[in-house]
């Protein structure tokens, strides 16, 4: 299952890297003449949208912009919160403050924190991968901080510290290097959920703007389609959930191969 | 029991004015002038300062913010910026619509998700068992936007059998709940079936058959109710997520709720609105978020020794 979910993460890495490549055509380039044609007609293969532009092209540079998101939300969370967390989990006298608010804020679904961060800063793409970034850091204080604790009383972190070594010392060179793996997997089903969730704020109209080949904004313009012409909303939620279950099934792959005791 | 019911209650205060401190400040946090901002690009040097009156900006920010702790408190949210009506009639209008959506999407992925669990767990690594999972980590995959997309074009435009937008009759719920339950059911499915089956290896489910119980007994009386702790958990938390989701499914179902009133006032930069609806969420978290936790301490009683 996690080769599969691998495989896919590669072939739409592969889009997203070389776009200009793999597309047939330019997703910007509008064709008024040819108007949501169905798929196979005239030659394109997933047809063509409100504006006459190529569905296929725009999915594949939509990887792009997915790939980025996912890229960014991670960085951004990581960045923040594995320090954060690393800290709280070794400092005693700092854990409690900083849990209380990030237990305050994982309390609340990312959606809304997102929400809150996006009527802030305005809709945008920018805005909207920064507001998710900044809304994943509670997620990885809290994991971070909980492998930190455990791996706080080991044997080799208790010789460290009597053998005089610099607490900034032990946390970053001793603990954190052990104690990635389970940051990796919550890194990997983020990706997924980052790519779910500014999808959906583009589809609200508060994430990515048209022309921007997104594919939440264009499952959004390809709403009052639906009746006429479902695959121009049928195709970009088919390649959301691609990479959604991508991501998913290798995290899980990862997980399970992490701590083979624990059942799903 | 009550001891404890009492104190996660009494937290409901300092909680809310936390939240009335982050609602409050959404507005400073604006990049630029926020009144400048909001007026719009359009707006003159004379607009730009009525609003900046009447927003209250002008004042010094302990002013401001005294003044708007005690409005809360009346739940009073001044008046939309669009149209001028009472930001608290407003959303308290469409509340009760999202409140029930949530509500059936909960009970949807309650009622569906944990057979669909225990089903799976008792039927371990079998077809149906691989289906049902397979099933699970789809809908999980799946944007709940699309979802909902795709079944009104199934039911509503080709079969015809329910209306895809709108949300006065029982007809009008359907299509709404199962979108917004999807994730929730999966996930529900999910958890259940691996609680399930690490309660069925337990020695006391052992002891039971062993007695001679029939499958039924076991299941009902002991394996599924101490099964049901972790799932509550997930139910409770769940319904948080369902208020949040709503935005999304409000929007494609065109539900006149208070998701679709503060994504529609985000958009046009309704400050007033926008304020007053995330208020009135967040607290509804906050209480959720308590009810779950009396709920847990009242399945697992040792969860009260803990805090």
């Amino acid at each position: 299952m996690a080769t599969i979910g691998l495989g896919i993460i590669f072939l739409w890495t592969l889009c997203a890297l070389f776009p200009t490549i793999i597309a047939p055509k330019d997703p910007l380039r509008q064709e008024l003449t040819n108007k949501t044609l169905s798929p196979g007609e005239k030659g394109y293969l997933l047809g063509t949208d409100e504006l006459g532009r190529d569905i296929l092209s725009r999915i594949i540079f939509g990887a792009r912009t997915s790939m980025l998101v996912g890229v960014i939300v991670i960085i951004i969370g990581l960045s923040v919160g594995v320090p954060l967390g690393t800290i709280s989990g070794y400092f005693t006298r700092l854990d409690r403050p900083i849990m209380v608010v990030i237990d305050a804020l994982l309390a609340f679904p990312l959606i809304l924190l997102s929400l809150i961060i996006v009527a802030v800063l305005g809709p945008g793409l920018f805005n909207a991968m920064v507001a998710v970034g900044i809304s994943s850091i509670p997620g990885f204080t809290r994991i971070t901080r909980g492998i930190i604790l455990s791996v706080r009383e080991r044997d080799f972190i208790k010789a460290a510290r009597a053998s005089g070594e610099s607490n900034l010392s032990i946390m970053f060179i001793h603990i954190l290097p052990n104690s990635l793996g389970p940051i990796i997997v919550q890194a990997t089903i983020r990706f997924a959920t980052a790519i779910l969730a500014v999808a959906a704020l583009s589809f609200l109209g508060l994430g990515a703007q048209p022309p921007t080949p997104e594919w939440g904004t264009m499952i959004s313009t390809s709403r009052s389609y639906l009746y006429v012409a479902p695959h121009l909303v049928m195709f970009p939620g088919i390649a959301i959930m691609s990479v959604v279950l991508g991501f998913n099934l290798f995290g899980d792959g990862l997980r399970d191969a992490l701590d083979p005791k624990l059942s799903q | 029991m009550l001891g404890y019911v009492i104190k996660k209650l009494l937290l409901l205060v300092p909680i809310v004015l936390c939240v009335s401190t982050v609602v409050f400040f959404m507005i400073h946090l604006i990049p630029g002038d926020p009144a400048h901002v909001l007026a719009g690009p359009q707006a003159t040097r004379e607009d730009i300062e009525n609003l900046r009156r009447q927003l209250g900006l002008d004042k010094p920010i302990w002013v401001q913010y005294f003044t708007f702790l005690k409005k809360i408190s009346q739940l009073d949210f001044g008046r939309s910026l669009r149209t001028d009506e009472k930001v608290i009639v407003e959303i308290w209008d469409r509340y009760p619509n999202t409140l029930r959506l949530a509500f059936s999407a909960t009970l949807f992925s309650i009622l569906v998700g944990i057979p669909i669990g225990v089903f799976a767990s008792l039927k371990k690594n079998s077809i149906l068992d691989g289906l049902s999972m397979t099933g699970s980590i789809l809908g999980m995959s799946m944007p709940d936007f699309w979802l909902g997309l795709i079944l009104i074009y199934i039911f509503a435009v080709k079969l015809k059998w329910l209306p895809g937008i709108g949300f006065d009759t029982f007809k009008h719920i359907v299509l709404p709940t199962i979108t917004l339950g999807s994730f929730a059911t999966a996930y529900v499915a999910r958890m259940t079936r691996s609680s399930m089956l690490e309660t069925l290896k337990q020695d006391y489910i052992l002891a039971a058959k062993a007695k001679g119980l029939s499958l039924g007994t076991v299941l009902f009386k002991h394996a599924l109710k101490n099964s049901m702790i972790p799932v509550v958990t997930v139910v409770g938390l769940g319904f948080s997520v369902m208020l949040a989701g709503s935005f999304v499914i409000e929007t494609v179902f065109v539900i006149n709720g208070l998701g679709w009133l503060i994504v529609r006032a985000i958009l046009m930069r309704d400050f007033p609105v926008v304020q007053g609806g995330i208020f009135l969420i967040s607290c509804t978290f906050v209480i959720v978020n308590i009810l779950v936790d009396i709920a847990y301490a009242y399945l697992d009683p040792r969860i009260k020794f803990k805090d």
